[in-house]
């Protein structure tokens, strides 16, 4: 793809990535999914009337593809029953736990110290990242003990830190750059450990001033590692694009990035390995930004669980204005039908639009054919006829055209001047 | 993979939890600015200023004929979306570039040379073909063809052909070309030059006249350099949206196979291509009816096959079919082609080359 031409797109940033992270409160009952990540799906290791405490597991699966899912309150697990999934789109199953206020903190994850480090074997770290619950942070929410542990055959040569955050409005993984640097380095330090020392790059964008200037000053003594600060567009916050952008190859469709040697990991998900492994915390909290149509930005670190309304109502988001709430980003995020619905692990962002402010839709009418949407696709498919032979239920000829290709970025229907929801056709379809 | 409910119990519990105020709405959740009324605004204010260049180089009569196709365009317009409802929604903006474009692909057929050859087109005559024709673009081929699902032909192109056939010797080929005209040979070319297009021109000098200022042939072509300029704006302002890849391959071709012409007579090889180039009926064309975006191929590897194929019989009708007007002969007949083009599907995804 040509940097030049690619659509670039207003970040909306400005206010957010100067609001520090603020703690969130923990929520009163927490709704806990017991599905996550992209793979096989939890079972509850808990029933109604346990008491749990902070960190324990309380859902688990055998797959090899899976990551469990532990309490981020103390308390008695009230119901077992359906809350809404973002990222299915539907209402799937959820562990509601009242929160006692006792905090009482469950030690099966024991903290180890940096200068053991060199001590611990791989195989053990692997099994923290894995028992910690770790998935890919930056939205596509894979385990992360899968991506760490590659054939043999397919040495890494190359570790890319994916500190882009290119999806608009979201800045929280941009205040961990700042806030929580070192942990990000030694976060980086477990990686390299794991994965037999690779060479390490961190890509970011050239306009996080404050976040480069931290991880410049950081990472001066860490050896084999480059800063990569570059003007990345929105479509190369994706891995594959990211590798295109970095080292000019592409990865194979259908294959995955370790074929080249290469693995690709969000900030936030090193962050959350380092605390895992520095001070045995499960993956129980994240930063998200709570930001749009709102007057204070904000970034918080939020227990996974949290209503969503109880965000909106801490901060007295209008609720007679609320017009749609998104969760995980505006291009690729969710909206979603009820404000109860619970923060995940993959929520980077909470973002309100309200009624009085909301730019209206646009009309929906015929295609033009004016092509933007081909000339725009990042993966070069060709998303009006792909979405004209679905239209028809040619399913043959959309699978010719490759849609399955398709990671939904959104371009397409960003671009188009009829509002034709080609993204959502295209991607809703496959899954 | 996704829990559905699974007892009675929580069948009630979900209802309850839906918040039926919040809108659900498929990502992304912005979108561009652009729309398809802002591309038209954009076209209809760069028309505009083609107007204007007419209206210097052709007079009042210009102005009447641009003013007539517009008001008649859209009143047809809104009409039609009375009778059709949804099925035909109400696109002012949309009537009113169609309407400039008919009223600039408009020829009065007023060598003002050769009065002798061909009797003046009657301003009546003129104002009524334009009525028409413009009624026809909107009625026929933009509203009853959007019924097909697709456009096929490009509107103007297509009204004009059918309504000016009848009179063709007079409206669609002026008579002098028919008697005398034999643009294959350069002498005549020369002459023609010399007589219809620097008669009441400002310059003399046929290339400035081409060029710069001219007052035969299609309105909208009346000045090269103005149609040059404000269609790179246009392609420019809404990049991605309009199709540059025609008018650059179009003229491309056609310097190209001018050149080689002029070249194997052994002619003056600039005003040989400067007059295939710059008359009004081919840079007009190229940069605001080949570029319309509904008739023209997807595919950037299909827009430069049909540019080409423009090109070619535009050159071909000039030539051999003393057909100067010529150029939306070819654009329809390569509209024709389009659905075929679109087929043609050949560059490789991400990852897969």
């Amino acid at each position: 793809m040509n940097l030049k031409l690619a659509v670039k797109i207003e970040e909306r940033k400005e206010k957010a990535r100067k609001a520090p992270i603020e703690v969130f409160p923990d929520p009163e009952t927490a709704v806990i999914l017991t599905l996550q990540h992209t793979g096989a799906s939890n079972v509850p290791l808990v029933s109604v009337g346990d008491n749990v405490s902070i960190g324990q597991k309380i859902a688990d699966s055998e797959e090899r593809i899976s990551a469990p899912i532990h309490s981020p309150v103390s308390g008695k697990v009230v119901k077992i029953g359906d809350a809404y999934n973002p990222c299915y789109e539907d209402f799937s199953e959820a562990i509601f736990i009242e929160n006692d206020g006792k905090k009482r903190k469950d030690k099966t994850l024991q903290p180890i110290s940096e200068s053991k480090l060199k001590d611990v074997s791989t195989d053990f770290l692997i099994k923290r990242v894995r028992e910690a619950g770790i998935i890919g942070l930056g939205g596509a929410g894979f385990p992360t003990h899968v991506k760490l542990s590659p054939p043999s055959d397919k040495p890494i040569k190359c570790l890319v830190v994916n500190a882009c955050e290119s999806e608009i409005c979201d800045t929280s993984d941009e205040r961990l750059l700042v806030e929580k640097t070192s942990n990000i380095l030694k976060g980086v330090k477990v990686m390299r450990k794991v994965l037999g020392s690779p060479e390490v790059v961190i890509a970011t964008k050239n306009n996080k001033i404050e976040a480069l200037e931290k991880l410049k000053e950081v990472f001066s003594e860490e050896p084999d590692t480059r800063i990569v600060a570059r003007p990345f567009t929105y479509q190369q916050g994706d891995a594959g694009l990211l590798q295109k952008a970095l080292f000019g190859w592409e990865v194979p469709a259908g294959k995955r990035s370790y074929e080249n040697g290469v693995i690709v990991h969000n900030v936030a998900t090193i962050n959350a390995v380092s605390e895992a492994v520095f001070k045995g915390e499960p993956l129980i909290s994240r930063v998200i930004t709570l930001t749009g149509d709102i007057d204070e930005p904000k970034n918080l670190l939020v227990k996974v669980g949290t209503p969503v309304g109880n965000i909106l109502d801490h901060f007295k988001v209008d609720p007679t204005d609320l017009r749609k709430v998104v969760l995980g980003g505006v291009m690729m995020g969710h909206s979603i039908p009820t404000t109860e619905t619970p923060v995940m692990k993959r929520t980077s962002s909470v973002i309100v639009f309200s009624k009085s402010k909301c730019n209206p839709v646009k009309r929906r009418t015929d295609c033009i054919k004016c092509s933007k949407c081909i000339s725009a696709c990042p993966l070069r498919l060709y998303p009006i006829l792909i979405f004209e032979a679905m239209e028809k239920g040619d399913i043959k000829r959309a699978k010719r055209l490759y849609f399955d290709d398709c990671f939904g970025c959104g371009i397409c229907s960003y671009v188009c001047p009829s509002g034709i929801p080609l993204a959502r056709t295209i991607c809703g379809t496959r899954d | 993979m996704i829990g559905k409910s699974r007892n009675k119990e929580n069948r009630v519990y979900r209802s309850s939890l839906t918040n039926r105020e919040l809108v659900v709405e498929p990502a992304p959740h912005v979108t561009s600015h652009m729309t398809k009324d802002l591309l038209m605004k954009y076209t209809f204010f760069s028309l505009c200023i083609l107007a204007a260049t007419a209206i210097i180089a052709f007079g009042i009569t210009a102005l009447i004929i641009e003013i007539i196709a517009v008001i008649v365009a859209i009143i047809s317009d809104y009409l039609l979306s009375l009778v059709m409802k949804n099925k035909g929604p109400l696109n002012l903006y949309s009537a009113a570039v169609s309407g400039l474009i008919v009223a600039s692909s408009f020829s009065s057929g007023i060598p003002y040379s050769v009065e002798y050859a061909v009797p003046i087109m009657d301003p009546a005559i003129q104002y009524v073909a334009v009525t028409v024709i413009s009624a026809v673009t909107v009625i026929l081929f933009k509203k009853i063809q959007g019924l097909l699902g697709r456009k096929y032909l490009n509107p103007v192109a297509a009204a004009k052909l059918l309504v000016l056939v009848p009179i063709w010797n007079t409206a669609l080929i002026p008579q002098d070309h028919l008697i005398a005209a034999k643009i294959s040979s350069f002498t005549y070319l020369q002459g023609a030059l010399q007589m219809c297009y620097s008669y009441n021109a400002p310059f003399k000098d046929p290339l400035l006249t081409l060029i710069i200022l001219k007052n035969h042939g299609w309105l909208g072509g009346a000045s090269s350099i103005a149609v040059i300029v404000v269609g790179i704006i246009l392609l420019i302002v809404c990049r991605g949206y309009l199709k540059w890849r025609i008018p650059l391959t179009f003229l491309a071709t056609t310097a190209i196979i001018s050149s080689s012409y002029g070249l194997i007579n052994g002619e003056d090889i600039v005003l040989r291509v400067a007059y295939h180039l710059f008359v009004g009926s081919v840079i007009f064309l190229a940069f605001f009816m080949a570029t319309d975006p509904a008739t023209t191929p997807l595919i950037g590897f299909g827009q430069i096959i049909f540019a080409i194929g423009l090109g070619l019989l535009t050159f071909i009708l000039q030539i051999w079919g003393n057909f100067l007007g010529g150029s939306i002969l070819a654009l329809i007949i390569m509209n024709l082609t389009v659905p075929l083009l679109d087929r043609v599907v050949i560059r490789k995804p991400f990852g897969r080359r």
